[in-house]
């Protein structure tokens, strides 16, 4: 089923787990959204585990779960994730699932839902990543399993990590987001990692995103006031004229943004697990982010290696032949 | 195709009417056990979830209340013997009420507020949600007593039921609207052309899901390449030749 009669861009229904509801989390998200039904449930998996849901239909018509996360916290990444040198690389999952709708997210693949959970227990989180500060520091990617910058409208999450990290110096946090919304803080150890797409890429595959130009200017307002900041251009997504279209947008990257000040660049194409993908299917059955004839290397699917050779070097040489070589990372 | 059910016959009469090729209703019998069942019966017991994907059930019947009044959308199930809870999804706005819902084993006497009783909604969304998508599964409950059932007759209960046709109507439209026809691709022809194994048949359905979605006549495509083949007979090794010139071409 699908049409023009779903609930519009807001939660229309907030799942609250009974005993999440002494968090003040709660209170704090519930006053955002004053017109959304509140429903109490025992355990989130109730609702975010159902069985067969519409994926594709849910990410019109969003849900919120709020719930107590009383198990692990904080997992080592998987050693195919981007760790940028650090050794100790650590993500955490405070939320589930993302606001924007990204044809090609991997979010779409792992979870049977569109609906996203936020936990509520942050000192439980905070507890874990202290205890885990004393075996040694840590870089913890703090938007892994959502956009928590772009779920800084609904609750305060971000600025539960950015304080983390201002009063702890072992513990890096990377906060990544393709949203405009930033209000950042200067610290060597908390990095803001804007993810930048096309305008073609975004209009077709980056559903609910901000324009690049409003990233842009989220990523010069960081820059200004003195913020860690990384630029991620991946996933590159095929598109038809993909030289063209990633020639331009180097062009404008390298006219629009100072990458001297600039703390890295990671440049990938887009892979993801073939079980992801089925789902991905399902969810997006019209894509042509994710209906490419993929390659499967070793439980992945990824792009033919002379067109993910093609897509890299765009994007790569234009970087190191404006003399930021050195700062790119390639996936 | 639209499946109604109701637990008792006075309460489908005022619904008879509504039936159609597109729409059924089936009376299941009181309780969560006949409610399961008559749901599996009415898909039977070949059907997958992919082919009930443009199918929505309905459940319509009275339940009790401690205060509630009117017709309500059900947004949670709880069943009172095994204490799980059932979650309908509501995407759609169908601006009616919604209210939580209790299913137990026999009428409950002294029901509470702001809560529903009924004794099928668990079972009939326990066994739907089994091929079915639970924002396909609509609970619908039109409170007739506090527990006082005795007053209740049939013609009472069809009465009540009657009030809401046009709220049930609007619901039916609603949910119709949202149904897409499933297209019915077939690729035989090409795999039939090109000499497929089982494992071309799957590249040929994602160059052509691939093409689509880029815009492009993927068939034509094909049939390009296999027009502008030298050989006059196409075998295996020729085929997978073509469709791997399909691919460079789609990918280039």
């Amino acid at each position: 089923m699908c049409g023009q009669f779903l609930y519009p861009d807001k939660f229309s229904h907030i799942y609250i787990e009974e005993r999440a509801f002494d968090h003040p989390m709660v209170n704090e998200v519930l006053s955002s959204f004053p017109q959304s039904r509140v429903i109490r449930i025992r355990h989130y998996k109730d609702v975010f585990n159902r069985p067969g849901q519409d994926t594709g239909l849910q990410s019109k018509s969003k849900n919120l779960i709020l719930a107590v996360n009383e198990g692990k916290k904080i997992f080592e990444a998987s050693p195919v994730c981007q760790d940028f040198g650090y050794g100790k690389f650590y993500y955490v999952q405070s939320a589930m699932n993302c606001i924007f709708g990204c044809d090609y997210c991997f979010l779409k693949g792992m979870y049977a839902t569109s609906n996203i959970v936020i936990f509520v227990n942050t000192d439980d989180y905070i507890k874990e990543c202290e205890a885990k500060l004393t075996e040694g520091p840590m870089y913890l990617c703090a938007s892994y399993d959502t956009d928590l910058t772009a779920l800084s409208t609904v609750c305060s999450w971000q600025e539960t990590w950015e304080n983390l990290a201002l009063t702890h110096e072992r513990l890096t946090v990377e906060l990544r987001t393709k949203s405009a919304v930033s209000d950042t803080k200067k610290a060597p150890n908390l990095i803001y990692a804007f993810t930048l797409s096309p305008d073609r890429i975004i209009s077709e595959f980056e559903k609910g995103t901000p324009s690049l130009d409003r990233r842009i200017e989220s990523v010069n307002r960081a820059i200004e006031h003195g913020a860690f900041v990384r630029l991620c251009f991946d996933p590159l997504i095929y598109v038809k004229d993909y030289e063209l279209c990633y020639n331009e947008f180097a062009d404008k990257i390298i006219r629009s943004i100072d990458l001297e000040k600039v703390k890295d660049l990671s440049i990938g194409t887009f892979r993801i697990s073939s079980d992801y993908l089925k789902n991905l299917k399902r969810s997006c059955p019209h894509s042509s982010a994710v209906l490419f004839p993929f390659v499967r290397e070793d439980g992945f699917c990824v792009y033919p290696d002379d067109l993910k050779t093609k897509m890299i070097s765009i994007l790569a040489e234009r970087f190191e032949g404006a003399g930021f070589g050195s700062k790119l990372y390639i996936f | 195709m639209i499946h109604i059910f109701t637990a008792i016959e006075c309460e489908a009469s005022p619904l008879r009417h509504l039936v159609n090729d597109d729409i059924s209703l089936t009376v299941t019998g009181v309780g969560k056990v006949n409610a399961a069942f008559a749901v599996g019966r009415t898909f039977g017991p070949d059907k997958t979830r992919n082919d009930l994907l443009n199918d929505v059930v309905i459940n319509v019947g009275i339940c009790g209340s401690g205060n509630l009044e009117g017709m309500y959308l059900v947004n949670k199930i709880t069943d009172n013997a095994s204490q799980r809870d059932f979650y309908p999804d509501i995407l759609r706005v169908f601006d009616i009420d919604e209210a939580p819902l209790i299913t137990a084993d026999d009428t409950v006497t002294d029901p509470a507020d702001g809560v529903l009783y009924d004794m099928e909604g668990s079972g009939l969304f326990e066994a739907a949600n089994k091929l079915i998508s639970p924002d396909r599964i609509i609970i619908l409950k039109i409170v007739s007593d506090k527990g006082d059932t005795e007053r209740l007759t049939p013609a009472i209960i069809s009465s009540l039921i009657s009030k809401y046709v046009p709220d049930i109507e609007r619901v039916i439209s609603e949910v119709r609207s949202g149904l897409i026809a499933k297209p019915d691709e077939s690729y035989d022809d090409l795999y039939e052309l090109l000499h497929a194994s089982a494992s071309m048949t799957v590249q040929i359905d994602e160059l052509m899901a691939f093409a689509s979605s880029l815009g492009v006549d993927g068939r034509a495509l094909f049939m390009e390449q296999i027009e502008a083949s030298e050989d006059a007979k196409i075998n295996k090794a020729k085929g997978k030749e073509i469709i791997n010139r399909v691919r460079s071409i789609l990918i280039s």
